[in-house]
């Protein structure tokens, strides 16, 4: 069966005469600039910020689990097109589903927050995983450059070693390889 | 009767009475010098002072004038009379304005002014022939000077009018002379690039120059002197039927060869060496020339011979979009690649899996 596409026709509404910005399905929205939303987290630290990131991944993932009932049965493509639409609307960037052997990888390209908020980007996605699969998994970002952001998601052991390989200097793909081939030996 | 006139009727009415009421003015009247032209110059009249009449009698002072206040006075006089017309006389004031109107009209006041009429229509006189606009001509006989020429001849129909090159502005008229001399030109040209090719002779070293070889003609001359090349080649070359007698080395020792270059290095017989097929089944009983050794000189040869190992992409799933590079996905998944998951829940949950056997 044909899975439905995404579609966000009439999903955001724009209320000049009331001055709101509803986004269907969610509260009211404020527009602001994304430079300065950064700062403000940035600010707040480490667990605040990563708060915000989970509360608004979770948000996400309610109107994912509200759009479609059987979420879980969702192919790889289905998944991105509709998790990637989500993300979209909500201006943190273009998402890309890779898998490296085992391993998911979720890259989000064109993030505003890309420069010093890939800690608030992971716990986005935590939170949209959690809510919407009911899976807690751990994103682990593995690196940032030009071609976007990219993040591991692994139990929190797993998370945990990957991040001490990467911090011991390793590259994200040995690091990847390494959690291949330990979890094959 | 206009305006205008009316009001001159008033002044000239009020003036009468005026010099009526004063007798010692219609005297100084009668003594006026003539009054001057409107252009003269009235405050520097070369007029002697002293000859004026009027300062005499006009002034009742006793004190002598002084010359600048004379000639004041006297610019004075002359304004206020100038409108005045001499009179010798006086005349009886006319009681209303119809007789003042009626003495206007017997004195003549009026007909000075005429009716405005529009001027005259340019006339469109004949046009006058070349030769008259040298000479100066006044602004009513405006001469034009127009030159017709012969009308172009109708484009024949179905095509579209072609302008002419006259009025493209683009003629070029060569004299008869520079146009012989210019055609002489290109046949002198011609005759340099036409080469008898019994004429050119070009001696190539001994090293490169294979038998028969030796001489470059024209391309008309070596047209059949390659023909004859040919058909001795084919002579040399071995014939289909020999072909299954060739061994596999002497197949493969047959240089691979990638420029022009390489050929011309190469000895005859090295050319010769070369089988010659016809047909794909006999290309398939040759040997192939990966067994044997590649030149040194020949590195698309050995390209051929060794392609490199296509990537094994297996192993990495990227959806939308890809930037995996090579080594990578061969070093993440080296043997054969685990089915992709049919959803992405499947997906999330085995990568959670990773790191949790040990």
């Amino acid at each position: 069966m044909a899975e439905q596409r995404f579609d966000p026709t009439h999903v955001v509404h724009f209320d000049v005469a009331r001055g709101h910005i509803e986004l269907q399905g969610a509260s009211s929205r404020v527009l602001i600039p994304a430079s300065s939303l950064l700062d403000l987290l940035l600010a707040a630290g480490d667990d605040l910020a990563r708060d915000f990131g989970h509360r608004l991944g979770t948000e996400i993932g309610r109107r994912l689990s509200a759009r479609f009932p059987h979420l879980k049965e969702l192919s790889i493509a289905g998944m991105t097109d509709h998790l990637g639409g989500e993300l979209a609307l909500s201006g943190l960037g273009a998402l890309t589903v890779e898998r490296w052997g085992q391993a998911l990888v979720l890259k989000l390209k064109g993030s505003p927050l890309a420069e010093g908020g890939e800690y608030v980007l992971a716990a986005v996605l935590e939170g949209v995983l959690q809510r919407a699969l009911a899976r807690d998994a751990r994103a682990v970002f593995l690196a940032g450059d030009d071609d976007g952001l990219r993040f591991l998601f692994v139990s929190e052991g797993a998370a945990q070693k990957v991040e001490g390989w990467l911090a011991g200097g390793a590259s994200w793909p040995d690091a990847l390889a390494l959690l291949q081939q330990r979890s094959a030996s | 009767m206009s305006l205008r006139v009316i009001g001159r009727l008033e002044a000239l009415l009020e003036r009468v009475q005026r010099n009526a009421a004063s007798p010692r003015s219609a005297a100084v009247d009668a003594e006026l010098v003539p009054a001057p032209s409107a252009g003269t110059e009235v405050g520097l009249s070369a007029t002697p002072v002293d000859a004026l009449p009027i300062t005499a009698q006009a002034s009742p002072s006793t004190a002598p004038l002084e010359e600048e206040e004379l000639l004041e006075l006297d610019e004075v006089v002359v304004e206020e009379e100038l409108p005045a017309a001499p009179v010798s006389a006086p005349r009886p004031v006319a009681a209303t304005l119809d007789e003042a109107l009626s003495e206007a009209t017997e004195l003549g006041i009026g007909e000075e002014y005429e009716p405005i009429s529009h001027p005259a229509p340019p006339q469109s006189g004949p046009m006058s022939a070349p030769g008259v606009l040298g000479s100066v001509a006044s602004p009513r006989s405006v001469e034009f000077e127009v030159t017709l020429s012969e009308p172009p001849p109708p484009p024949p129909p179905g095509r579209p009018p072609m302008p002419t090159l006259e009025q493209l502005g683009a003629v070029i008229d060569l004299e008869e002379e520079a146009r012989a001399d210019f055609e002489l030109e290109v046949v002198e040209e011609r005759s340099e690039a036409v080469v008898p090719a019994d004429e050119l002779e070009l001696e190539l070293p001994k090293s490169r120059a294979p038998d028969g070889l030796g001489q470059l003609t024209p391309a008309a001359v070596a047209h059949a002197s390659l023909a004859e090349a040919l058909s001795e080649a084919a002579s040399v070359a071995p014939a289909v039927d020999e072909l299954e007698e060739l061994e596999p080395a002497k197949v493969a020792a047959a240089p691979a060869v990638d420029a022009v270059d390489e050929l011309i290095e190469l000895e005859p017989a090295e050319l010769a060496a070369a089988p010659a097929v016809d047909t794909l089944d006999e290309l398939d009983e040759l040997e192939p020339a990966s067994e044997a050794p590649a030149p040194p000189s020949a590195p698309a040869a050995a390209a051929v011979a060794a392609p490199p190992t296509p990537p094994d992409a297996v192993g990495v799933t990227v959806v939308e979009r890809t930037a995996l590079e090579p080594a990578y996905v061969a070093r993440v998944s080296p043997s054969a690649p685990a089915p992709l998951p049919a959803t992405f829940l499947e997906l999330l949950d085995a990568s959670l899996a990773l790191g949790s056997e040990e």
